[in-house]
């Protein structure tokens, strides 16, 4: 690497002297000359450099894929993002397939031995990439380091009902709760519940587990580049058979219209995170395809602090979400990429019921409520935006001319990404601010509302006992039917009472090469396993 | 001259440490790391625990004193984001930094020189007022904009370069060290014109001129030298600059360097990476700026140093 | 080498083009309310993103520069925005060229630790990341326009002193100034009649350099979130916000960021004029 780098300075030092040489023009012919004496190195450095990834498509069957965001680490305990890189080197006790189903991953099978404990079968026959033996051992152990309270895990959260792995026999484990907890075998699916092994991890510590992992996945781990790659290469003694991609390449690429970019000229093969207006160059770019995940990312809102005024008044909640054309906002800022919605829980989620269609577009009425409520005149407030959604802040200039026909006048503010996480946790944020929430991989009511309508919870400026109460009994509830009333009852109730106005999910876009077979899932998942290449 | 090296040596130092406290102060009053390292939906009993077993509760003045003796021993600290050590996180991407930066710099000094130099001796020329406008795009366009529109073209359309990465060795290079190579040729260009203007109607110059040397001959054996001396410093700045990371070019081509770990770092409030990244950085703009100084009295010995 | 009387456009094109250009984008900011077409905040969701054209829209408008994401008028966002980018670069390039104007001076001239002193205070400044600079304002003050001069202040000094002190090291050596020190003159007096002139071209010429930049700042901290509000059009916002529509909406970034191109040489020409009318012994 060091040699490459040397070769590389010295080539710009010749280039530069070249260049010094036979410019005597203008500036922009010093450019030209600069493009087309190294046109002639490219052959050569495309010789050497057999490891780079500059031919996609060269019958190796490599798959390389661009995202937004390089990993932060590989230990899937410890993530500071999701998953979908280390999932392709760990396996988990359960996975989904691709309607979303929870399928046998590495327990074959589990069951409830009662409210608070859960029994799983494993997969025998399973070795780790380095030769270890995956038993219950394993499973214990890779529970036990992210619930240790001295870990501080950042991801502890998403298991923090389970309060112990007992191992009982060596491919059996129970997995004990502290409070009934339905959703175990989908929070056994999803990190940091990946299964890492214990000897190697004791060995190398998380440092080493985060920078060369070891696992029983379908990838075993090549090299990472930081903020350049991370390289793997197929496990070809996989337990469900070898993957028919032999490498995958995850590259960063930070800017959308250079990932986009990229995929049109070939340089990589899938394009994660597209924003609506590359939609169009994808669209009309030959051998490579749009793949749509509608309404498959978050449930985008404006919450209102309801326990001050005057979003205190039902009547004023209720008008603000009359004043607001939805539809014409998605359709002209966001040129349709979200799905118009009152629902709160999303409609791949368990506890979605049906579509609920609470406020239409009508002005005339939201200023009748205003008046009902006390403000004919309208009031004035502010909304905060954060550019974690799709264009937040032009979705808040047309939601502020909305509001400013009924009389409201909003003052739009937007916020540095990373102040607005501290700010709205901790409830500085203004009495509308934007946020948007989703049931991520666990695919349940649960995930997708809890947070933001509990009023114990950090994220939620609502306060309804009734509310409360349902949240907390659905959350333990073993029986599927009840939840699922619970869930209905819950949603008709926040559309009747409105705190927050209601927008739309967002859909999620990915731009793949015509040459890989394979669509984005609503999990977010990008399991390299399920893809075939034509 | 060695009593004046020591002198500087020991001014990059309180600089080099002014820095670093400046910024271990501000950053502390920029906001919560802890928020930032749990999830979305962690509770205020988990950021708590955290904080405290992360240190940072005690009051600032305790932390800046760990912060030094941990410096004195060595120990530029851990990245609460990569949860590594620090000063490897940087030393790993400020090679492709220093690539691009040198190409770059290169770039501006040639087009600058040659352009510059043309531009004062033919001046008014056609070709004057054409490298007029050249500057004054290269020193107005909006960077991205530019970045963008390169990929555009010589990527996507024309196929010569890639995209982005940094895996292609110097085929990689060249359309962001271009793009970033714009604004300090522009800014070249401009000094060693007036600069050379400057220096033309110096009479040593006229002497030389009237004695029947050519206009170029003068030019080229005694005038470029001495103009030259304040395009150093502006050289040497922009130079600086580069090694200080350029955070919009290196996200748009995705350039592995060490301006997208310290934005990454702030917008984190990695506090131990932000610190460690700014003593990488003054150190090296001190470096930078300390060898400005030392070449001034080799192109000037008017210059002296006491 | 008698300069001549009368006006010569040869010589004098640079002043007649800036000035007029300077001097049109100053009058039709000044006079916006008159000016522009269309209230710039007026948003029509049924007229987004059209392509400039003196075409009328559905509607009867017509948007010569076409319309944003949020059919705004792209033409009076330009003409409103100048009203503000112009006040906070001139206010930024006056308040950055003041103090490093004043400290290059001090510094070049004095010499011994004062030069250390301001040199040092001068390293510290660039080492720090402007962004994070901004970032800590933003975060402790809130966003104003205020903030937005004093961080463009903040981190465009050094370049002004820098070149000073260089300047005046160089200066300083002349057998003038060594006169003038026998004579018992005054060291401010020095400073001001004597060094002063022969700085200042440098100094108009930094300040041309730094107005663009300055502008070009106010953009990259729009674009990150630490700009003027949204509320109000800048030309740096507009650039920033039209990024994203690079490739589907080319004249949203295009614009703003031509008539940045046009104003900053307007102001280079008028620069280097004044550079040359100061400077009369150029006459190579």
């Amino acid at each position: 690497m060091k040699k490459k780098r040397l070769l590389a300075l010295a080539t710009a030092a010749a280039l530069a002297l070249a260049l010094a040489g036979c410019s005597g023009g203008t500036s922009s012919s010093g450019f030209d000359s600069s493009s087309a004496s190294s046109d002639g190195a490219s052959i050569s450095s495309n010789g050497t450099s057999g490891t780079s990834a500059d031919t996609a498509d060269d019958g190796d069957s490599t798959v390389i894929i661009g995202r937004a965001y390089d990993v932060a680490g590989l230990d899937p305990g410890f993530l500071k993002e999701n998953a979908q890189v280390v999932d392709n080197i760990y396996d988990r006790l359960v996975m989904r397939d691709e309607e979303m189903n929870l399928v046998p991953g590495l327990a074959t099978e589990w069951s409830q031995v009662n409210d608070t404990t859960w029994e799983f079968k494993l997969r025998e026959g399973v070795k780790f990439h380095n030769g270890e033996d995956f038993n219950a051992d394993a499973v214990k152990y890779s529970i036990d380091r992210v619930i240790d309270p001295e870990a501080n895990s950042p991801t502890y959260s998403y298991i923090k009902t389970v309060e112990s792995v007992e191992v009982i026999d060596e491919y059996t484990v129970y997995v004990h709760t502290t409070t009934a907890d339905p959703l175990i075998p989908a929070r056994f699916c999803r990190y940091p519940t990946e299964i890492v092994p214990p000897k190697y991890t004791e060995e190398v510590g998380q440092q080493g587990l985060s920078e060369n992992p070891v696992g029983t996945g379908p990838y075993k781990f090549v090299s990472w580049t930081k903020d350049e790659q991370v390289v793997l290469e197929a496990n070809e003694d996989y337990w469900d058979g070898a993957p028919e991609v032999k490498k995958v390449i995850f590259r960063s690429i930070p800017e959308t219209s250079t990932r986009v970019s990229a995929l049109i000229t070939g340089e990589i093969d899938i394009a994660v995170g597209v924003t609506p207006d590359e939609v169009s160059r994808i669209e009309s770019s030959d051998g490579i395809h749009l793949s749509t995940v509608e309404a498959g990312g978050n449930t985008v809102y404006v919450g209102l602090k309801c326990e001050e005024a005057p979003f205190d008044n039902k009547l004023v909640r209720q008008a603000m979400n009359y004043a607001i054309d939805v539809d014409a906002i998605v359709t002209n800022i966001l040129g349709g990429a979200a799905k118009v919605t009152d629902n709160i829980i999303g409609e791949k989620d368990f506890g979605y019921s049906e579509p609920l269609d609470g406020y239409e577009y009508n002005p005339e009425k939201a200023k009748e409520l205003l008046a009902e409520a006390g403000y004919p005149d309208g009031f004035s407030c502010t909304v905060d935006t954060v550019n974690w959604y799709l264009k937040c802040d032009d979705v808040a200039q047309a939601i502020a001319a909305y509001l400013g026909q009924v009389g409201i006048t909003v003052t739009v503010n937007p916020v540095e990404s990373s102040v607005y996480r501290t700010s709205v946790p901790s409830g500085e944020q203004s009495p509308m601010y934007f946020l948007g929430w989703s049931s991520t991989n666990t695919l349940d009511a649960d995930a997708a509302i809890y947070s933001v309508l509990h009023s114990s919870d950090s994220y939620s400026t609502y306060n309804n006992p009734e509310i409360d109460a349902k949240l907390d009994e659905a959350r333990s509830c073993m029986d599927e039917t009840k939840r699922a009333e619970l869930y209905s009852e819950i949603e008709k109730t926040v559309l009747e009472e409105a705190p927050r106005i209601f927008l739309y999910k967002e859909n999620k876009y990915y731009g793949v090469s015509d040459g890989v077979k394979w669509e984005g899932r609503v999990d977010d998942a990008i399991p390299v396993a399920t893809m075939s290449l034509s | 001259m060695a009593k004046y090296v020591l002198k500087r040596v020991f001014g990059s130092l309180i600089a080099i440490l002014g820095a670093a406290t400046v910024v271990f102060f501000m950053i502390r009053i920029s906001g919560d790391p802890v928020r930032l390292m749990l999830p979305v939906e962690a509770s205020e009993e988990q950021v708590a625990a955290l904080r405290d077993s992360l240190g940072y509760n005690d009051p600032v003045i305790v932390q800046y004193g760990r912060y030094l003796l941990d410096l004195l021993h060595g120990d530029f600290g851990t990245s609460l984001h990569y949860n590594a050590p620090a000063l490897p996180l940087i030393l790993e991407r400020l090679p492709a930094t220093i690539e691009l930066a040198v190409m770059a710099i290169a770039f501006a000094t040639v087009i600058g020189l040659i352009a510059g130099t043309i531009a004062a001796v033919r001046r008014n020329g056609p070709f004057d007022v054409v490298s007029n406008v050249f500057v004054m795009f290269g020193q107005s366009v909006p960077v991205f904009w530019l970045s963008i529109l390169l990929i555009l073209l010589f990527s996507v359309t024309l196929k010569i370069f890639p995209t982005s990465g940094a895996d292609q060795g110097i085929m990689s290079m060249i359309l962001p060290a271009f793009a970033l190579s714009c604004y300090p040729a522009a800014t070249i260009t401009r000094l060693m014109r007036s600069s050379l203007l400057d220096v033309m109607s110096q009479d040593y110059i006229r002497t030389a001129r009237a004695k029947g040397f050519s206009k170029w001959r003068v030019v080229i054996f005694q005038a470029i030298k001495n103009a030259f001396i304040p395009v150093i410093t502006v050289i040497g700045m922009e130079f600086g600059t580069l090694l200080g990371g350029a955070v919009v070019t290196e996200t748009i081509f995705a350039w592995p360097g060490i301006g997208r770990l310290m934005i990454q770092a702030v917008n984190n409030r990695d506090f131990p990476l932000v610190q460690a990244c700014v003593l990488v950085i003054s150190f090296i703009f001190v470096l930078v700026n300390f060898i400005v100084d030392i070449s001034y009295s080799l192109f000037d010995p008017r210059i002296k140093y006491r | 080498m008698k300069r001549k009387i009368g006006f010569n456009f040869r010589r004098n094109w640079r002043a007649v083009v800036g000035g007029v250009l300077f001097i049109t984008v100053v009058l039709v900011s000044l006079f916006a309310n008159l000016i522009a077409p269309y209230d710039p905040l007026e948003i029509n969701l049924a007229n987004v993103l059209r392509a400039p054209s003196f075409e009328p829209a559905p509607d009867g408008t017509v948007h010569i520069f076409g319309t944003d994401q949020l059919g705004r008028d792209v033409l009076s966002r330009i003409i409103f925005g100048g009203q503000t980018s112009l006040t906070v670069g001139i206010c930024a390039v006056a308040l950055a060229g003041i103090i490093g104007v004043t400290l290059g001076m001090v510094a070049g001239f004095y010499g011994g630790w004062i030069d250390a002193l301001i040199m040092r205070l001068a390293d510290i400044q660039l080492a720090i990341p402007s962004i994070l600079l901004a970032i800590v304002m933003v975060a402790v003050t809130g966003k104003s326009l205020v903030n937005i001069v004093i961080v463009l202040a903040i981190t465009g000094w050094v370049q002004f002193a820098r070149v000073v002190r260089g300047n005046v090291l160089t200066i300083k050596e002349m057998e003038y100034i060594d006169a003038a020190r026998c004579m018992g003159v005054s060291h401010f007096k020095i400073l001001f009649r004597h060094i002063f002139p022969n700085v200042f071209f440098s100094v108009i010429i930094i300040a041309t350099l730094q107005m663009a930049r300055m502008i070009l700042m106010e953009a990259s901290l729009s674009f990150l979130g630490m700009g003027a509000n949204i509320s109000v059009p800048t030309w740096g916002n507009m650039i920033s916000e039209g990024r994203n529509y690079i490739t589907s909406a080319w004249w949203l970034c295009t614009v703003p960021g031509l008539v940045i191109v046009v104003v900053i040489i307007g102001i280079n020409l008028l620069g280097d004029w004044l550079r040359d009318f100061l400077d009369p012994k150029l006459k190579f």
